[in-house]
């Protein structure tokens, strides 16, 4: 690969956000990193880049090498700092990476990624419970950030508060109305959540992200077995029921259409008939 | 206690791999055995198909993929036996509360069903041990087994190490793959062969 197309790859995973860590450190090693004087201003994004890349497969010799270089250029930056921080999570050595984030905090209040970090330290750390502590502050101060919002979803999850996660979804979705992914993980919770008026919010948050993007195949099923848990309910009353049944039916027949479209393998279809009759026949399972 | 559980390559490697795919994910999966139990109660498990990787800990898209499994383990006379999962953090090694409602629904269904925890810290790209935490349940509580009474068959940990060599884990399917693009097979029958191959060496004569 020549190094202008190692670089333009490099550059559109950074824009994209892409976590291509592996690859990265790869093609620097291959190619870029006897070429990065070519690169101009751009080196540093790029060092900074494969920095990252580097602590995220443990290859603490390239993070170190890219570090020396970017320490050499900018003798006190708080973008070199975090990034010196971040090695020494990797090699576990927290307290000395709390230091450097304290000391950051207190130089720049205004400043969120030194905070972020801490309290990615307390998961790695597996204090759940200290870590939602420390991300509801942050967010007092930095309501818009939508990755701590999401963070925050994750971890009222992993601790079973469905209600709590619930309210961080409709915080992101106040925030992207127009992100089906978001509509599809609220109506998910909702579900989990069960009881008749979850299992109605449940159905009106698939609805909205199938209606957004109408291929959206996790919320064609979820819609398709909230439907049947609303019909099969004790408490509808005969109008919902012939509602859902409809929902069921439509749901139902998008989701034979993808599959007849795409898989052609006749035994997924075979799976996904298995899956409707299991429901047909009312074993719910309910986990 | 004499072996009780035994895994195949088949459903060792798809674990590794799925947990090599998404290392800084947590991961689970169902185990299948072919229910051929002998007088002893001796389990096999005769493969692995990965469920997710991104919310673990949600209910509907589990109870969908549960149950496109479990008909497609009854069209082969096999049946869902077990479960496995991997934390996102190095050290963690625990059940958690999701996790455990999962296989005390397949434990209920399948008595002598196990649930492995993959130890994080021992996976190696050489593979020297097979970084597996093997439970079963016992009254309702999973505890953990004694190392004599669980095998994973021989190859399997170099099976593995081949496979992570080739990086076939970035070919690995689990259903968060399969919901996010339909065509994508969460079977994973192309790695059925490549494990073959590399576990009967015969298979390459023939």
């Amino acid at each position: 690969m020549h190094w202008s197309e190692a670089r333009d790859l490099v550059r559109k995973w950074r824009e994209d956000n892409a976590r291509k860590s592996q690859e990265l450190v790869e093609i620097w090693e291959s190619t870029l990193k006897d070429k990065v004087h070519k690169l101009g201003d751009e080196q540093f994004q790029v060092l900074e880049q494969v920095c990252i890349g580097a602590i995220d497969c443990h290859r603490i010799d390239v993070a170190e090498y890219c570090l020396k270089k970017l320490t050499s250029q900018f003798k006190d930056s708080s973008r070199i700092l975090l990034l010196s921080a971040m090695e020494f999570e990797a090699v576990e050595m927290y307290d000395d990476a709390i230091e450097i984030l304290d000391a950051m905090i207190k130089r720049d209040e205004t400043n969120p990624a030194p905070r972020k970090r801490k309290i990615a330290i307390l998961r790695s750390r597996g204090r759940t419970i200290e870590a939602i502590k420390a991300l509801t502050d942050y967010l007092k101060r930095f309501a818009i950030d939508q990755e701590a919002w999401q963070e925050l979803c994750d971890l009222y999850l992993i601790e079973q508060e469905y209600g709590k996660a619930a309210f961080c979804m409709e915080e992101l979705i106040l925030h992207n109305p127009h992100n089906h992914l978001f509509h599809e993980r609220l109506a998910e919770i909702r579900y989990t959540q069960g009881g008749f008026d979850n299992l109605e919010s449940a159905r009106s948050y698939y609805c909205q992200a199938l209606k957004l993007n109408r291929n959206n195949m996790r919320a064609l099923f979820g819609l398709y077995l909230t439907a049947y848990s609303i019909a099969t309910s004790q408490k509808c009353v005969s109008a919902k029921k012939k509602e859902a049944h409809s929902l069921m039916s439509w749901a139902m027949k998008r989701i034979s259409q993808r599959y007849k479209e795409t898989a052609a393998d006749k035994s997924q279809i075979d799976a996904l008939e298995g899956l409707m009759g299991s429901l047909q026949l009312g074993s719910n399972s309910n986990l | 206690m004499a072996e009780v559980v035994r895994i195949t390559p088949r459903a060792y490697c798809k674990i590794i791999l799925h947990a090599a795919k998404y290392p800084h994910c947590a991961i689970n999966g169902v185990l299948l055995s072919d229910n051929k139990r002998d007088k002893k109660g001796k389990l096999t498990i005769v493969d692995s198909v990965p469920m997710f990787h991104i919310c673990l800990h949600l209910v509907p898209m589990a109870e969908v993929a549960l149950t496109m499994v479990d008909a497609m383990a009854q069209s082969q006379g096999l049946v869902i036996a077990g479960y496995y999962m991997a934390n996102e953090a190095l050290d963690d090694m625990s059940v958690d509360k999701p996790a455990t409602r999962i296989a005390d629904k397949i434990a209920e269904a399948s008595p002598n069903a196990c649930l492995l925890v993959v130890d994080n810290r021992r996976l190696s790209l050489t593979m020297e041990d097979p970084a597996l935490r093997v439970m079963h349940s016992i009254d309702g509580k999973w505890k953990e087994m004694e190392i004599n009474d669980f095998v994973v068959e021989p190859d399997s940990t170099e099976a593995a190490a081949t496979l992570l060599h080739r990086h076939a884990d970035k070919h690995l399917i689990d259903f968060d793959n399969h919901f996010d693009d339909i065509r994508h097979d969460w079977r994973n029958l192309h790695l059925n062969q490549d494990i073959e191959i590399l576990t009967t060496p015969e298979a390459l004569v023939k």
